[in-house]
C-alpha cells in the first residue's frame, strides 16, 4: 500500500480518450441488452475503473456505476473530504462518498432506471459479500449477472494513449536501470529503483528479486537486505497513469544482462508468441513463459502460457511477456511489455 | 515457521476449538490482509488470495497468479497452495470436499459473493469476531513487531523532515521516504501527506503540488515491519512556525496527551475519543471532531493499517493489555488549516507505552 504521484494528466490521458473507452462500453452494453454494468474498484483491483475513468484508489473501495447513456457515477467508501481529490483525478459524473456501497448503489439504479432487468457485475463471485448482498437484496427482482466477458469484449485494442503510456513507462524503467550500478545486495538496488521510478511519477512500484538464480528461480518480495548470487533477477512491475507494465532482467556481477534482454524484445514482434519465445534468446532453452494481459480489475491476468500456449491473445492489447530460460550459464529470467499485432 | 506465526497458530487453533469450528477460511489481499497473514502468514501483492486453515494446522492458500502461487511456496513451504484465475471456484470445489466440517469464514465484509451465495454456504459461519479478538490484543511477541515497526516509522520521519523543502513537490518527498525503507528492507508503508495553508481539509495521496515557505506539511507513514504496521503522525512548517500555527498546534498535543492519560487495560474506544474531543470542546473546536472534519481519532495498528478499532465516541470496544494503536485527534483548525499528531502505543493493565520518539511539538524545517 504504497501509491506515488496520483495525479491526472490531461495531455496523458486526455478526457476525450476516457469518453471513447465508456462509449465502447456503453454500445457493447446496449446490444447485450445491459441496463446498467458495476465495476468494483479497490488498492489491488484498480484495474477496470481506471481504464474507463483514471480513479485509482489510494485506500479503502469504490464501484463504478455506468449505465446505458451519459457519464459514469462513482460510489467510495472514502471520506467526503477526498472527494475534491477524486474529482480531480477521475472523469465521472459525479462521486457519491458512502459507507453502504451496496444499498446506495441499488437506490441510485432504481431511481436512474424505472424497470432495470439486467445488472452485470464485472467478476460477480469476487465482489465483497458486504457490498454484494445489500446490492443484490435492492435490485431485487432484477438479476445480477456476471459481465466479464462483456468487459472483455470492449477492453481492447488499446488505444494511442494506452499505447503512448506503454511506451513511456517501459522508458521509465530503463532510464531507472540506466542510472544503477552493480550491488551484492537487494536493498540498494531496490531501493535505487523505487525512488527512481517515484521520482519520475510512478503510480507504483512493485519489485520481486530471485535473490540467486543458481539456488532457486522463483521471485519473492525482499523484506530484509538479501545477498545476491552469482547471477540474481529482479522484476518491475510498474503502474503510471493507470497502467501497467512488467520487466524482467537477469543481473550478473557486471550488471544486467542487456543483450539478452535484447534478444527477448525483439522476438516479441512475432506473432506466434509460444515459438518466438522459443527461439529468442540464442543458447537458452524455454523453460517456461506467461503472457499477461488486463482484462479486468486486477491489472494483468495470465492470457496465456506454457500449459495453455495456444490460447488467443487479443489483437491490438498491451502484454507483458515473462520467461524462463535455461542458457549457457544458468537460468535466465527475462520480460518485456509488446503489443499484439491487430488481426 | 517463525516464532510470530507458530505463535498465531496456536492461538487460532485453541479458538477454533473453543468456538466448534473444524477450520476457518480467510481472505486477503494487498489491501487487507490481516486475516489471512494471522492464520497463513502469507500476504500477497498482488491479487485476491483465500485460504483454508484446518485446526489441525493443514493449510490450503489459493492465489490467483502463477507468481503468487510461487511467492506462497516460498511462505509456506509445509501447505498446498494453488492457483486459478477462479479462486472463488477453487475455493467452493475444495470446501464441497470437505464435507459436513464446520468452517468460519473472515472477514465478512471481504469474503467473495460467489462463496456466500454458493451451496456450500450452509455449511459455513461468520467467524470475523472470533478473528478480531484475536488481532485486537497483542502477544508480547506481537506488541514487540509493532514496537519495531513504530521505530522504522520514526526514522522515516527523519527522511520525511529532510526531503520536506520548498520547492520540491509532494511526490518527489514520498519518493524519499519510500527509497528508504526500501534501503531499510521494508516492503510496505502507507503514506498520505497534505501541504499547504488554511485551504487544506485533510490528507491525500503525494500530489505535483510543491511545497511553499510557510506551508504546514501533514504526513502520515505507517511502515510494516514482520507483517504489523505502526504509524507516526506529524505536522511540520516550512520555515518559522507562526504564533497563530503554535498556538493551535497546543489543542492538538493537549488533546492527543488527553486521549494518553485514559489509556488502560479495560477502557473503551470511546472514552478515548471523547477524553481527545473534549480538549477541542473545551476550546471551542467541537464542530472539528466531527465527521465532517475528521475520520477518526485513532485506530487499531496491527497486521492492517488500520485496524478495529476505531478511536469514535460511539465505539464501545474494550481494549485489553496489548492492544496497540495509534491515538490521533486530526482534524482542520479553521485559523490554520489541517493539523495532525499522534504515535503508536500499547495498552498495559495500568496504562500504556508510548512507541514514539519523534519530538511531540510543532516541528519546523529551514526554508
Amino acid at each position: 500500500m504504497r501509491r506515488g504521484l496520483l495525479a491526472w494528466s490531461r495531455d496523458e490521458v486526455p478526457p476525450a480518450i476516457l469518453d471513447a473507452r465508456v462509449a465502447r462500453c456503453q454500445a457493447t452494453m446496449a446490444k447485450e441488452g445491459m441496463d446498467a454494468l458495476i465495476l468494483y474498484t479497490s488498492f489491488p483491483r484498480p484495474a477496470a475503473v481506471s481504464f474507463l475513468t483514471h480513479f485509482v484508489p489510494y485506500w479503502n473501495q469504490g464501484v463504478l456505476v455506468v449505465l446505458r447513456d451519459g457519464r459514469p457515477t462513482l460510489f467510495v467508501s472514502l471520506s467526503k473530504r477526498v472527494g475534491g481529490w477524486i474529482e480531480e483525478t477521475a472523469h465521472i459524473e459525479e462521486v457519491i462518498c458512502t459507507p453502504r456501497l451496496g444499498a446506495t448503489i441499488a437506490g441510485f439504479v432504481n431511481e436512474r432506471h424505472e424497470t432495470p432487468k439486467t445488472i452485470g457485475v464485472l467478476e460477480l463471485s469476487r465482489l465483497p459479500g458486504g457490498i454484494a448482498s445489500p446490492l443484490a437484496e435492492g435490485l431485487a427482482p432484477a438479476r445480477l449477472t456476471d459481465a466479464s466477458a462483456l468487459f472483455a469484449a470492449f477492453r481492447h485494442p488499446a488505444d494511442e494513449a494506452e499505447l503512448a503510456l506503454t511506451a513511456h513507462a517501459e522508458a521509465m524503467v530503463q532510464d531507472s536501470f540506466a542510472g544503477i550500478g552493480t550491488t551484492d545486495t537487494s536493498a540498494p538496488l531496490v531501493s535505487a529503483l523505487d525512488g527512481a521510478l517515484r521520482l519520475r511519477g510512478a503510480e507504483e512500484v512493485l519489485i520481486a528479486v530471485a535473490p540467486d538464480l543458481d539456488r532457486d528461480a522463483r521471485f519473492i518480495r525482499p523484506e530484509a537486505d538479501i545477498a545476491f548470487g552469482e547471477r540474481a533477477a529482479v522484476q518491475l512491475s510498474l503502474a503510471y497513469k493507470g497502467h501497467w507494465i512488467r520487466v524482467t532482467h537477469t543481473l550478473g556481477r557486471d550488471g544486467i544482462d542487456a543483450e539478452s534482454h535484447a534478444a527477448l524484445r525483439r522476438s516479441l514482434d512475432g506473432t506466434t508468441l509460444a515459438e518466438s519465445l522459443k527461439s529468442a534468446v540464442p543458447g537458452a532453452r524455454l523453460r517456461s513463459w506467461s503472457a499477461e494481459v488486463n482484462r479486468g480489475s486486477n491489472p494483468l491476468s495470465v492470457a496465456a502460457d506454457e500449459r495453455n500456449p495456444d490460447a488467443v491473445l487479443p489483437g491490438g492489447s498491451v502484454v507483458s511477456v515473462t520467461a524462463s530460460y535455461d542458457g549457457p550459464n544458468g537460468a535466465l529470467l527475462l520480460g518485456a511489455p509488446f503489443i499484439v499485432p491487430s488481426p | 515457521m517463525d516464532a510470530l506465526h507458530q505463535e498465531r497458530t496456536a492461538r487460532l487453533k485453541a479458538a477454533m476449538t473453543e468456538a466448534g469450528f473444524d477450520g476457518v477460511m480467510v481472505h486477503g489481499n494487498a489491501w487487507h490482509c490481516d486475516y489471512l497473514r494471522y492464520a497463513t502468514d502469507f500476504p500477497p501483492i498482488e491479487g485476491d488470495a483465500l485460504a483454508i486453515v484446518l485446526v489441525d494446522g493443514e493449510t490450503e492458500i489459493l492465489v490467483d497468479s502463477p507468481a503468487e502461487a510461487d511467492r506462497a511456496r516460498i511462505a509456506r513451504p509445509d501447505a498446498s497452495v494453488a492457483w486459478s484465475e477462479d479462486i472463488v471456484g477453487a475455493a467452493i470445489r475444495r470446501l464441497e470436499a470437505m464435507g459436513n466440517r464446520r468452517i468460519a469464514t473472515a472477514p465478512a465484509t471481504l469474503m467473495p459473493y460467489g462463496i456466500a451465495r454458493s451451496a456450500i454456504s450452509g455449511n459455513l459461519a461468520d467467524g470475523t469476531d472470533l478473528i478480531d479478538r484475536l488481532l485486537l490484543n497483542k502477544s508480547p511477541l506481537e506488541v514487540d513487531a509493532v514496537r519495531r515497526a513504530a521505530a522504522m516509522a520514526a526514522r522515516g520521519y527523519r527522511v520525511f523532515m529532510e526531503a520536506a523543502r520548498a520547492g520540491r513537490a509532494e511526490y518527489e518527498v514520498s519518493a524519499d521516504v519510500e527509497a528508504f525503507y526500501r534501503s531499510e528492507g521494508c516492503a510496505e508503508n502507507f503514506m498520505i501527506m497534505g501541504s499547504g495553508g488554511r485551504e487544506v481539509r485533510g490528507m491525500h495521496p503525494p500530489g505535483e503540488r510543491r511545497l511553499e515557505p510557510g506551508d504546514l506539511v501533514t504526513t502520515e507513514l505507517t511502515p510494516c515491519v514482520d507483517g504489523y504496521y505502526a504509524q507516526i503522525c506529524r505536522t511540520l512548517v516550512l520555515g518559522e512556525p507562526s504564533a497563530a500555527q503554535l498556538r493551535a498546534f497546543d489543542v492538538y498535543i493537549e488533546a492527543v496527551k488527553a486521549g494518553y492519560a485514559v489509556l488502560r487495560a479495560g477502557v473503551t474506544a470511546s472514552e478515548v475519543a471523547k477524553a481527545e474531543n473534549d480538549v477541542f470542546r473545551n476550546h471551542g473546536l467541537g464542530k472539528y471532531t466531527t465527521s465532517e472534519y475528521t475520520r477518526v481519532r485513532g485506530h487499531g495498528c496491527g497486521l492492517f493499517v488500520d485496524n478495529k478499532p476505531h478511536i469514535l465516541e460511539d465505539v464501545d470496544t474494550v481494549l485489553g493489555a496489548g492492544a496497540t494503536l495509534i491515538v490521533h485527534p486530526n482534524t482542520y483548525h479553521p485559523e490554520v488549516g489541517y493539523m495532525v499528531v499522534g504515535d503508536t502505543v500499547v495498552v498495559t493493565e495500568d496504562g500504556y507505552e508510548d512507541f514514539g520518539t519523534v519530538p511531540l511539538e510543532l516541528l519546523s524545517v529551514p526554508v
